[in-house]
């Protein structure tokens, strides 16, 4: 059994939700739309520009943003069929995905180091 | 009288029963939170007349959104005599969670399950008697939509309203029971609905919080203690938690579905499968966008003309759809295609309008009414109401393609579809609806805009929604594009238009991204929107919606567009001496005088005090077209007609021609350079709209926001203008612009750094 994040999930992966995290609005939102402990829910598809994510849970169709997807937990227990297209499309995705990451952790490293360049000034 | 709210979650068909109960013409949309405020009406259909409220769709009673405080408000301080809750028994477990909270009141509730024709179609069931007695409260079976059942829930309403009720509620044998009975017993004498009271305290609301200090004391006190072994202190996930699995393992088993019906795909993922599709979804959206508008507007319907379709009839032998000569001239299509749909129900309107003024007029002059009063009543009143009613068959058709998009449930889908592209400006997916709606028509796009939750979005929408070039200022541009192809000979009239539309929606998206940096900051509201399935809309709720826009409309035109008629008819027809001038005589009116007074202001765009070294001395005539202009947008060219001809001896005008010939002749007599004409065609495109639109949009802000959005149009279209003359016409300004425009951007970039900083700063405080 794999937890994770509902906005990594695949198209017709299913599962039931762990946990809902963030605060306020958001998360008081995501509570009151069923998004809560043990649901089960289906994630549908993401949107033609990849975000938001259209999701299924209690019998209707929720549509949230990616980032407020990141928030709650999975517990995956149905893994989106795979046949050999399918595979291949989600070897180049998750290609993307690492790259972007990387690119994300360079930028975050970069920024760091100017940061500590500017307090050893200070 | 005794009164009866309607409540429930968005889209669970309260407005369409509300509508069924009153009569009335609450406006009805499958599309969430369509009513943002409440509204009331009588219903006769039970023993005795009752007054309904219809509160907006909410999904719980948290304190977050402004719908959600207006329910809870209304419920708990105005003590309706009994609360009918709405249920979309398609969607069973999401609505009863509403439910629950309702219960904890202490208010009469009885539960309509609605849309039991859909749940019949699909050969699901629902145990209504079930229901009644796990929840303690009457239960009726109806649908809205097709009336079924409406009596028997407004009598069972009226007999549970002369019975108390005390609140209950389902968390009573979980974790926090003891301190809600607790909590709940301290508030007993303090208020009604205390077990109500005490689960928000308990839950950390801060509305709740503020008002019952004491009682948060104490519920802090109990807090303490408190450490469940899953949740912690988190009481707000624990207590969502336990309503949804009590509603599983209590309600849900009322619900039986069709046996074998799980695997298979129900309509509306197949039509998701086609609509919001990967790579289809973008086009297939752009091209109903397109059909809509081409059935509205267009002259040459299905391109039939450009086609060629017509080869030799024509010309001179297309007669059997110009109707020339009369006032239905052009009814059916030109030589170069026949007309849409809107085009035909348009010319229609104005033809039946044409001829009702033209009858008047030659009535009065027959009976020797004098000439002001003939003018007054002719082209004063009639004409101007007139103009305005014009506009309402296009209005209505692009309502009414629009509402059914709503009503069917793919507006929400258009929100999916470009929410990624519109959160860059700072706007959710749904601003996009109004906005291309704003091509045809402001009018209908400021109304579309209540779909939009944040109020702060919503203001910045209204606000550049006339930016949108409407259909009304179309004339204006093609009218002086070939205006200047007659007067310099130079230019290209198409490529003028599509620029002008091209510079609207760049300055649309330009001031979007610097208002919700600036004066409409606000964090992105989150966009977490539930798909309704899709339904065939209502040809009765369909129709009721555009009867009452039509009312509306109408009775805005008949108020103070009729006034700003007859005002501006008087100034441009009488000269100080309160002298009747005729059309010729233009020139000596108020409005010319006034019109030269304010004209200097205009220097910096072009059209202002240069021109008055013209030939004849009629720079002015520009200056007051643009206030013309802020009655209705047409009238910017039917002023330039008229004063052509009193300010061009010998200039008769063809009106064949739309008006070209006459901007041709001003544009030779005045002097105007190409780079003022241009000013002034984007002035009148991001001014101050008509007054149709101005009037839609003092009724649609926040109190308090109309004279800033005034100002904001004035300035805006200004300094575009301005902008967009003095390069054009020096060059060297374009140094000075670029010099304002970085500083102000690099302004707005480092307040938001500081104002970002400070936050921050004040976070960590916390």
């Amino acid at each position: 059994m794999t937890v994770k994040k509902l906005s990594e999930m695949r198209p017709n992966e299913s599962g039931t939700i762990v946990d809902t995290h963030g605060s306020g609005w958001v998360r008081k939102r995501l509570l009151d739309m069923g998004v809560t402990k043990s649901a089960p829910v289906i994630f549908r598809k993401s949107a033609p520009l990849g975000d938001p994510v259209q999701i299924n849970l209690r019998g209707y169709e929720l549509s949230l943003r990616k980032s407020e997807a990141e928030l709650v937990d999975v517990e995956v227990l149905f893994s989106a069929p795979t046949d050999g297209a399918a595979a291949r499309k989600r070897e180049r995705l998750e290609e993307k995905e690492a790259k972007r990451k990387a690119r994300e952790e360079a930028k975050e490293a970069k920024r760091k180091a100017r940061e500590e360049r500017k307090e050893g000034r200070k | 009288m005794i009164t009866i709210a309607l409540a429930g979650n968005p889209n669970c068909g309260k407005t369409t029963l509300f509508n069924s109960l009153t009569g009335a013409t609450a406006h009805v949309g499958n599309w969430p939170g369509v009513t943002v405020d409440k509204r009331e009406g009588t219903c006769k259909k039970g023993s005795q007349p009752v007054s309904v409220v219809d509160l907006p769709g909410i999904y719980s009673l948290s304190p977050y959104t402004p719908e959600e405080v207006i329910a809870r408000n209304f419920i708990l301080d105005s003590k309706p005599d009994c609360v009918i809750d709405v249920v979309d028994s398609t969607n069973l477990e999401r609505n009863l969670y509403l439910t629950t909270q309702f219960l904890e009141m202490d208010v009469p509730v009885v539960v309509a399950l609605n849309m039991t024709d859909e749940l019949d179609k699909r050969g699901d069931k629902i145990d209504a008697k079930y229901l009644e007695e796990v929840l303690e409260v009457p239960v009726v079976r109806i649908s809205a939509f097709t009336g079924y059942g409406i009596k028997d829930l407004i009598n069972r309403a009226i007999a549970a309203s002369s019975r108390k009720r005390r609140g209950i509620s389902v968390l009573a044998s979980t974790a926090v029971s003891d301190m809600i009975a607790k909590v709940a017993e301290r508030m007993n004498d303090e208020t009604e609905s205390p077990v109500f009271h005490a689960i928000k305290l308990i839950e950390g609301d801060s509305v709740e919080r503020e008002v019952h200090k004491k009682s948060t004391a104490y519920a802090d006190e109990l807090l303490a203690d408190f450490d469940d072994e899953v949740f912690g202190k988190d009481i707000e996930a624990l207590v969502a938690n336990e309503r949804y699995n009590y509603i599983t393992a209590h309600y849900s088993p009322a619900l039986k579905k069709k046996e074998g019906d799980n695997k298979k795909l129900t309509k509306s993922e197949r039509i998701d499968r086609v609509l919001t599709h990967k790579i289809w979804g973008i086009p297939i959206f752009a091209l109903i966008m397109f059909v809509i508008f081409h059935l509205t507007f267009s002259e040459d319907f299905l391109f039939l003309g450009a086609m060629g379709a017509f080869g030799k009839y024509r010309g001179d032998e297309a007669q059997w759809i110009c109707f020339e000569g009369s006032y239905f001239e052009g009814l059916f299509g030109s030589s170069d295609g026949i007309n849409s749909p809107g085009v035909i129900l348009a010319n229609l309107v104005n033809g039946l309008t044409g001829m009702i003024q033209g009858g008047v007029t030659d009535g009065l002059t027959s009976i020797g009414t004098a000439e002001w009063a003939v003018g007054l009543v002719g082209d004063g009143i009639l004409g101007g109401l007139f103009a305005v009613i014009g506009f309402l068959p296009q209005i209505l058709l692009l309502f009414l393609f629009f509402s059914i998009l709503e009503d069917s449930g793919y507006m929400a889908r258009v929100a999916f579809i470009l929410d990624r592209i519109f959160r860059r400006l700072g706007l959710s997916g749904r601003a996009f609806m109004p906005m291309i709606m704003g091509f045809g028509c402001s009018v209908p796009a400021m109304i579309n805009t209540r779909t939009l939750a944040d109020e702060r979005e919503r203001t910045a929408t209204i606000r550049v929604i006339p930016f949108f070039s409407c259909g009304a200022k179309l004339p204006i541009l093609t009218a002086i594009a070939g205006g200047m192809i007659g007067a310099f000979g130079v230019g290209d009239a198409g490529l003028i238009t599509f620029l002008m539309y091209f510079v609207g929606l760049v300055v649309a998206l330009a001031s979007v991204l610097v208002m919700r940096n600036t004066t409409l900051r606000g964090t992105l509201t989150p966009f977490i929107m539930e798909l309704p399935e899709y339904r065939a809309p209502g040809f009765k709720s369909t129709m009721l919606l555009l009867w009452d826009k039509c009312k509306h409309f109408i009775k805005k035109a008949f108020t103070i567009i009729l006034a700003s008629t007859i005002i501006i008819w008087f100034i441009s027809h009488f000269g100080w001496k309160w002298n009747y001038l005729p059309d010729e005589r233009m020139g000596e009116s108020i409005l010319a005088s006034l019109g030269s007074l304010i004209q200097p202001l205009f220097t910096p765009l072009g059209f202002g005090a240069q021109l008055t070294d013209g030939l004849a001395g009629a720079g002015w005539v520009f200056a007051v077209a643009a206030i013309t202009g802020l009655v209705a947008k047409e009238n910017v060219i039917a002023t330039f007609g008229t004063l052509a001809a009193a300010v061009v001896t010998g200039f008769v005008a063809d009106e064949a021609l739309g008006g070209v010939d006459a901007v041709t002749k001003l544009i030779g007599v005045t002097g105007i350079s190409g780079a003022g004409c241009i000013a002034f065609i984007l002035f009148n495109m991001l001014t101050i709209p008509c007054f149709a639109a101005c009037a839609t949009a003092k009724s649609e802000l926040p109190k308090g926001k109309f004279k800033w959005t005034l100002l904001f149009w004035v300035v805006t279209s200004y300094s575009v203008a301005a902008m967009v003359y003095t390069v054009g016409a020096f060059v060297w300004p374009i140094a000075i612009w670029a010099v304002v425009i970085a500083a102000a951007v690099a302004g707005i970039i480092l307040f938001n750094i500081k104002a970002k900083k400070k936050a921050k700063a004040k976070e960590i405080k916390a």
